[in-house]
């Protein structure tokens, strides 16, 4: 017996969805009640704290505690519990005045920007006002009561977990509702004399009395899933039923009759002094003192943000100057055996590092990257080597054109790419991949060794202009600690460089710059200015899009329509390659394929790319621009609409690519160890023993992968919505009319999220693993 | 260098700022997942009687469908009337394509300690055989039965939570908007 009892005192239900908003809820009392504590020590004591506090405990313990593993097998036991969290609970709770303090104890901003709306609108105080008065706290306590002993409603709860969650939840909020009146916690204002409260609590009983006689003298057994449940305690379902009823009579009618008896001798006495809530007056000297230190405390020191190059191991590691130049080192020779491998390796692409290690870890690694930290893979890029090489051996002083400055060439790099991409299978295909390597290296190698400055990596590179639009939603960027050095500052080493170190060799003028676009991480600026005042600082993700202020300045660059296409193209794509990827579009690709010859099969493969990233984008935009025009009644040049909303879209697009390699990443992460050993077979080694191509094929079925990948484009959606919204808001104009010009971006926004949502949940082609042998379908979806 | 001691002490205080305030929370969020992963009782399946035992099946979803399944058992022994805590309950299931799974059920998996549970993974749909094999007192008693495995979820219903809540925070939001304009009007 003695096990039994321990089983039953073990059966806990620590579910992560109660414990962490109690835990949230929790802080947030503590934090604001540690502030109001200094400001009103009467109105939130101690008792106060603790009787918040057993109130808390009060609702976990009747939800994680064995009465909620139990309820589900005896009536008594499922009382119990509802007792918990209808007669003790709520009193407690309210007896610790929440609201204040766990407003109070919210971050400042959120309260400000995100609370503050809503508690001072008028509306929703009236429908709060109205919520509190006690005919309505009653009636919704009292039919909620009812309506959850129906046995149609407890037995919908009995047999769905979720349901029985909505009942709790009902039970509490009507509870906490009823009790408000009776505890008045503060700031509530009495709505109804005080005498009132006593029918109020004598009809709540007469309710309570009625159900509770009603199941212990009803002569069947009112809840059918009781009578299926294994009887451990030797209670037939009746008895349950009867001592359920006992329960919740005595118990019940305790709780109501208790606050009748305080509520009469306060009304009867002659102070009229609250026996349940004292009445609270700071003296005035005490309180104009408490003005005094609250305003003196107001003048906050900004907050100095995070400083990567300041941690203990990572910041000595960044600032060593030979780091970014080791880690070139590796990604070039990682490069170079890429290229072997994919030009004398098997052609196969699932067993070649050209076919794994670009298409399938990097992508994925880069995109993670990006969003961790920022633009890794330009600090790192191995094309860097080259260029230097090219800087050497060719003259590399001509001045890159005034014509060509811009993101075209790239824009029409990135074209061809996706195109190529899907029409050649370079994922599949080693050979390609390695002579796009070696193409992107003579490529590097020309322009810098004939141009000055980085300027492929500026108006030329594809990869780099990927980099340089996911890299504005990093939680880091390249900054400088303090405005007011770079003031005094005349030398400009940052952008000029000195003796010891070049400058920005993209001619970012670092006072000046305000987001990631066209920063390499190369890290030349922090180590050129000399007042150590440049830095890797920490950001929030989505701020760089939304720096309304000094827009003229700093976002500049938006302004300018090639940036625009750019955004819009990437965006684009990130479908379109997704997409690419679902069993249905590579059905009728191989039937193409099958009944046109290899020309044919290019053409109408480009042309279906020009009609997805250009014409099919072209007219979307196009029909925003002009729906935000008539909505908005504002004139505005559509160039400048498109260069504004824009960037709006850079976290829906990138979320759309992090979903999309992120499975990839996760499918494939063993596939490259297979094929690290069969190279390096290849290559005479045998320490890494033999290949075990089952990695390859590895099927394991990971159920949370959809749902990270909708977690993902949602929170994409809803920063691109944010973000759209504030650019909207900058042209200031009145709300309906600003909710018009961000409307039709944002019917965009919602409509590419339904296509991302389409398409994770459609079977992918598991490229880069050998599925079956060589038939590449995962239909596990 | 006095002054990149300074910015460094800033920088720490806002370092552990960002850590108590972000990855705290992170943290517990991660480590409380974990836990979530743990089966419970639900809804009764069959119950049987053999000899002196008597074995009461339960699961949470129902109907059953492809995916993760969680079942669990109750061993109650009928002559004392008391649930039997240190027997050996394996399972095995038995699809009509021929697909078989065996696992062991056991009170860790469960929340109910009462009961031996098994998270098993169901590949498909259609007509499973459940065989339960009870051991207790070293004598093996042998329960069959039917599963019923329905169709998949549509997956858009699957995950309608996950699909629905940008949408209804941006509604939240553009509520929320609508006040800051309506109170900055009043305020000019």
């Amino acid at each position: 017996m003695e096990g039994i009892t321990d089983a039953v005192f073990s059966s806990w239900n620590l579910d992560p969805w109660l414990l962490i908003p109690a835990l949230v809820i929790g802080l947030l009392y503590a934090r604001g009640w540690r502030r109001q504590y200094k400001r009103a020590p009467d109105r939130f004591g101690f008792p106060q704290l603790v009787s918040f506090y057993a109130g808390l405990t009060a609702v976990l313990f009747a939800l994680i505690s064995p009465l909620d593993t139990f309820a589900g097998w005896l009536l008594t036991v499922h009382m119990i519990q509802h007792l918990l969290l209808m007669m003790v609970a709520p009193p407690l709770i309210l007896y610790g005045n929440p609201y204040l303090p766990i407003l109070a104890g919210m971050p400042r901003r959120f309260l400000k920007d995100g609370m503050a709306p809503f508690l001072a609108s008028l509306t929703l105080r009236k429908v709060g006002r109205f919520v509190t008065h006690p005919v309505f706290c009653w009636t919704a306590f009292v039919f909620t009561s009812i309506a959850w002993h129906t046995p149609p409603m407890y037995q919908l709860a009995l047999s769905s977990p979720t349901w029985h969650a909505v009942e709790h939840l009902c039970f509490l909020a009507t509870a906490l509702l009823f009790w408000s009146p009776i505890i008045q916690p503060y700031p509530l204002a009495p709505q109804m004399p005080r005498w009132t409260m006593i029918p109020y609590l004598f009809l709540a009983d007469f309710q309570n009395t009625a159900l509770s006689a009603f199941l212990m003298f009803y002569e069947r057994v009112l809840y059918p899933a009781y009578e299926t449940v294994p009887h451990i305690t030797g209670m037939t379902a009746l008895e349950d039923q009867a001592s359920a009823g006992a329960i919740m009579w005595v118990a019940g009618s305790i709780f109501f009759l208790i606050p009748v008896g305080l509520i009469t001798i306060e009304v009867l006495s002659r102070k009229r002094t609250p026996l349940l809530r004292k009445r609270l007056v700071l003296p005035q000297a005490q309180l104009s003192e408490r003005t005094e230190r609250r305003e003196g405390k107001r003048r906050r020191r900004p907050r100095t943000p995070v400083d990567l190059l300041s941690l203990p191991l990572i910041g000595s590691v960044l600032r060593w100057p030979h780091f970014r130049r080791s880690v070139q080192a590796v990604m070039f020779l990682a490069a170079i055996i890429v290229v072997v491998d994919g030009l004398f390796g098997p052609q196969m692409g699932a067993m070649n590092l050209a076919g794994v290690l670009p298409w399938t870890h990097w992508r994925g690694l880069s995109a993670i990257a990006l969003l961790a930290l920022g633009n890794v893979f330009c600090m790192a890029c191995p094309f860097n080597f080259v260029r230097d090489l090219g800087r050497r051996l060719l003259p590399a002083s001509w001045v890159w054109p005034r014509r060509l400055r811009s993101k075209w060439i790239a824009i029409s790099l990135l074209f061809v790419f996706f195109w190529a991409y899907e029409a050649f299978g370079l994922w599949d295909s080693p050979r390609w991949t390695a002579w796009m390597i070696v193409g992107y290296f003579t490529a590097a190698l020309i322009v810098d060794g004939l141009f000055k400055g980085a300027s492929f990596c500026k108006y030329v590179c594809p990869i780099g202009q990927y980099q340089f639009i996911q890299s504005l939603i990093s939680p880091v960027e390249v900054g400088v600690r303090s405005l007011d050095v770079c003031k005094t500052c005349k030398t400009h080493d940052c952008l000029r460089g000195n003796d010891r170190q070049r400058g920005c060799e993209l001619q970012l003028f670092q006072p000046q710059k305000t987001s990631n676009m066209d920063c390499t991480f190369c890290l030349d600026c922090v180590h050129a200015c000399p007042h150590q005042n440049v830095s890797l600082l920490a950001t929030l993700p989505g701020t760089q899009l939304v720096q309304i202020k000094g827009r003229k300045r700093s976002l500049r660059w938006f302004r300018r329509f090639d940036g625009a296409v750019l955004i819009f193209l990437l965006v684009f794509a990130a479908f379109v390659n997704a997409g690419s990827m679902m069993e249905s579009v590579q059905r009728q690709e191989q039937t193409l394929q099958m009944t046109l010859h290899r020309g044919s099969f290019h053409l109408i493969l480009l042309v279906f790319f020009l009609f997805a990233l250009v014409v099919v984008p072209a007219m979307l935009v196009a029909g925003s621009v002009s729906l935000a025009k008539i909505l908005s009644g504002r004139h505005i040049r559509w160039r400048e609409s498109v260069s504004t909303f824009a960037q709006a879209f850079v976290p829906l697009g990138f979320s759309m690519w992090l979903a999309h390699f992120s499975y990839h990443l996760v499918n494939g992460a063993l596939t490259a160890v297979p094929v690290i050993q069969r190279a390096a077979r290849s290559a005479g080694l045998s320490t890494f023993g033999k290949p075990d191509w089952s990695l390859s094929a590895s099927m394991i079925n990971f159920d949370w992968l959809p749902s990270v990948q909708l977690l993902v484009l949602g929170l994409g959606l809803l920063l691109t919505l944010y973000v759209g919204w504030r650019l909207a808001s900058s042209f200031h104009l009145k709300f309906a009319r600003t909710l018009g010009m961000a409307a039709p971006w944002a019917v965009l926004a919602l409509v590419l999220y339904a296509a991302g949502v389409w398409i994770v949940f459609q079977p992918m082609q598991m490229r880069g693993m050998m599925m079956d042998g060589t038939t590449e379908w995962c239909m596990s979806k | 260098m006095v002054y990149e001691q300074m910015t460094r002490a800033k920088s720490k205080g806002a370092i552990a700022h960002h850590l108590v305030k972000r990855v705290l929370p992170l943290i517990v969020s991660i480590l409380t997942m974990g836990i979530s992963i743990r089966a419970d009782g639900g809804s009764v399946l069959w119950q049987r009687t053999m000899g002196s035992i008597t074995v009461t099946a339960f699961t949470t979803q129902s109907p059953l469908r492809p995916g993760q399944a969680d079942i669990s058992f109750l061993v109650e022994d009928n002559e004392q009337s008391r649930p039997i805590l240190d027997a050996q309950v394996f399972v095995t299931f038995q699809s009509e394509t021929g697909v078989t799974m065996r696992t062991e059920a056991t009170h860790a998996q469960a929340r109910n300690k009462l009961l031996y549970c098994t998270l098993i993974d169901l590949p498909q749909s259609g007509h499973w055989k459940m065989t339960l094999l009870v051991v207790h007192a070293a004598e093996p008693m042998e329960f069959v039965s039917d599963l019923a495995v329905s169709q998949p979820q549509s997956p858009l219903i699957a995950h309608w939570k996950l699909v629905a809540f940008p949408p209804a925070i941006a509604i939240l939001f553009i509520f929320q908007q609508g006040f800051v304009w309506k109170r900055n009007a009043t305020h000019r």
